[in-house]
């Protein structure tokens, strides 16, 4: 897949992005560097990740810096094409046309990647809804698949034509555990050898999945490197204690009846293992919990 | 039918498309589970065709065959009308050839013939009318409020130019038809009840035009809205007759001038082709 021009190891080379939406700034000045294996973005709401997943997957051009995706750069329309052709990208919320199968609406895809000759099409469609374990409903109606299928579907269409570069804007978002287990296994074995980048709200997905991890908030990056990295940020800060402190920020109640604190320590509390989830929260979560777009 | 296995002359018939659509399913079915089977039909196969030279090619045929995608209405009819399978499976997706869209577009049409033959004072309406249909088409025919895969379309390699365009070609072919058969049993008309076909051509290209810079149907509510006041504002006050009559939209310098508003147009999507393949939204969710 790889062409002679391709021989930058990062896949993702972003220098001094911005994207401003009227006065708001949802990506602010960001340089970062991400090459092949699976690199999770997370970060609350409007924290600006769907806005750089986008920039990333070629469909919306920053107002400034520089974007150079696959050894090309974003800012023309021919080497914009020369990086769609091995990209394969998820959104949010992707859509459907209601009327179509999962094969219609893959074959419609593959047909907007220009596969053009229809058996080599419909053998690769195949094979994807194959990947995603959609053989048997293949030929149902997109509105009559569950929302974890559907997600499937839309995952499916990502990995047409076995792209090099993977964007997934909340791929695990609606899905049950037992479809997340599922989908972490199907996407490290599709990531084989290319360049994923996936935004997520959970924790543990990163944990389970990410060999790199960046948290945005507000525009910026607050960090970047492993998820025990982030789970070691707050070490020595997690605390379980049998009441509430009433000064805690960030406390709650576990499965165990315990009270975890994560920050400053509580009275009558004992040091526990820090998690991915902790050091997330400990980055970002003071303000998120204060903000209204917490969902 | 042996129950274990498929006779051979069976397999033929299959080969060779003789047998019913009823007993080509149950061989479908147990070629799905059965290698020596698709083995004996591959052998067959090859018999009956020099050039299928692998049993998994021929396998390959049966999965095509089995998994032959349904074809929408819209699909096979375009199908019937010689046009290539993936211009069909790409038009299939344009809202404007839903039967919806569609029978409104006659409604429409016909209401402003029955409009004109009732009240016998000749085709105004038709002609205010007729050129926000294709232009209401063209502004919904695209974008990312009206279609649902846009996103993962301007991520695909294929120009989204040449999208636009065949969506576009796609509403007039569908919009144009009806309306010039109103035209045609509007009484008193003539041919000044065709007026509204440079018009309509002429908004529709202005409307794509804008599109590079605003969402499709913002474009298109925009230049609707400036058909509007330009009837009502270029109008003959000192002059005679009917409103077709004192209307400057309708004279001949005003199809000259939709003539030229119209390549205007086109020359501003050409100059402007690339804006096709980034998001045009502003401002939304981040």
């Amino acid at each position: 897949m790889n062409d002679s021009t391709t021989t930058t190891t990062a896949g993702v080379v972003l220098a001094e992005v911005t994207k401003r939406y009227g006065r708001t700034v949802a990506v602010d000045d960001v340089t970062l560097s991400i090459g092949p294996g699976i690199t999770g973005l997370l970060g609350p709401n409007g924290a600006g990740k769907t806005t750089l997943l986008r920039v990333i997957a070629t469909v919306l051009a920053p107002d400034s810096g520089e974007v150079e995706l696959l050894g090309h750069t974003t800012a023309n329309a021919q080497s914009r094409e020369l990086i769609r052709r091995q990209l394969g990208y998820v959104p949010q919320e992707p859509g459907f046309h209601r009327q179509f199968s999962a094969f219609d609406f893959v074959d419609y895809v593959a047909v907007l990647k220009l596969i053009t000759d229809r058996r080599a099409r419909h053998d690769e469609v195949r094979r994807v809804l194959d990947v995603v374990g959609l053989t048997s409903v293949m030929h149902k109606r997109i509105r009559q698949l569950s929302g974890g299928m559907r997600r499937r579907v839309a995952i499916a269409q990502a990995l047409l034509g076995s792209p090099t570069l993977l964007v997934l804007d909340e791929p695990t978002a609606g899905l049950d555990p037992e479809q997340r287990l599922r989908f972490r296994e199907l996407l490290s074995n599709a990531a084989n050898g290319a360049t994923v980048v996936l935004s997520t709200h959970q924790t543990d997905d990163v944990a389970a999945l990410c060999q790199r991890v960046v948290v945005m908030h507000s525009g910026v990056i607050r960090y970047d490197g492993t998820a025990a990295g982030l789970a070691g940020l707050a070490a020595g800060r997690v605390w379980l204690a049998d009441v509430r402190d009433p000064a805690a920020q960030l406390a709650w109640m576990t499965g165990d009846g315990m009270v975890r604190h994560v920050g400053e320590p509580p009275t009558n509390a004992r040091l526990d293992e820090p998690r991915v989830e902790d050091g997330y929260l400990l980055l970002v979560g003071a303000s998120v919990l204060q903000e209204s777009s917490w969902r | 039918m042996n129950l274990t296995h498929i006779e051979e002359r069976l397999l033929i018939g299959y080969c060779e498309l003789s047998v019913t659509a009823a007993t080509a399913a149950a061989i479908e079915a147990h070629l799905m589970t059965c290698i020596s089977c698709r083995a004996a039909l591959a052998t067959v196969a090859m018999a009956g065709d020099e050039g299928l030279a692998s049993q998994e090619s021929v396998w390959d045929g049966v999965l095509e065959r089995v998994d032959q995608p349904t074809r929408s209405l819209i699909e096979r009819l375009l199908g019937a009308m010689r046009l290539r399978a993936d211009t069909a499976k790409l038009l299939a997706t344009t809202s404007a050839l839903r039967l919806a869209w569609m029978t409104s577009v006659l409604l429409v049409a016909a209401f402003a013939a029955a409009a004109a033959r009732m009240e016998g004072d000749g085709p105004w309406l038709l002609l205010v009318i007729a050129p926000l249909l294709p232009l209401a088409g063209v502004a919904t025919a695209y974008g990312p409020a009206f279609d649902p895969t846009y996103e993962i379309g301007v991520a695909a390699p294929m120009s989204g130019l040449r999208l636009t365009l065949l969506r576009t070609v796609a509403v007039i072919a569908t919009t144009m038809p009806a309306l010039a058969l109103a035209a045609l049993v509007a009484p008193g008309g003539g041919w000044s009840a065709f007026a509204w076909v440079l018009p309509s051509l002429a908004l529709v290209s202005i409307t794509l035009a804008l599109s590079t810079v605003t969402s499709p149907e913002r474009a298109g509510a925009i230049v609707g809205l400036g058909w509007l006041v330009a009837l009502v504002v270029l109008i003959d006050r000192d002059g005679s007759g009917d409103f077709v009559d004192r209307s400057l939209v309708f004279s001949s310098s005003g199809q000259a001038t939709a003539t030229v508003v119209a390549a205007i147009g086109l020359a501003i999507v050409a100059s402007r082709n690339t804006c096709f393949d980034l998001m045009t939204v502003s401002g939304g969710r981040r």
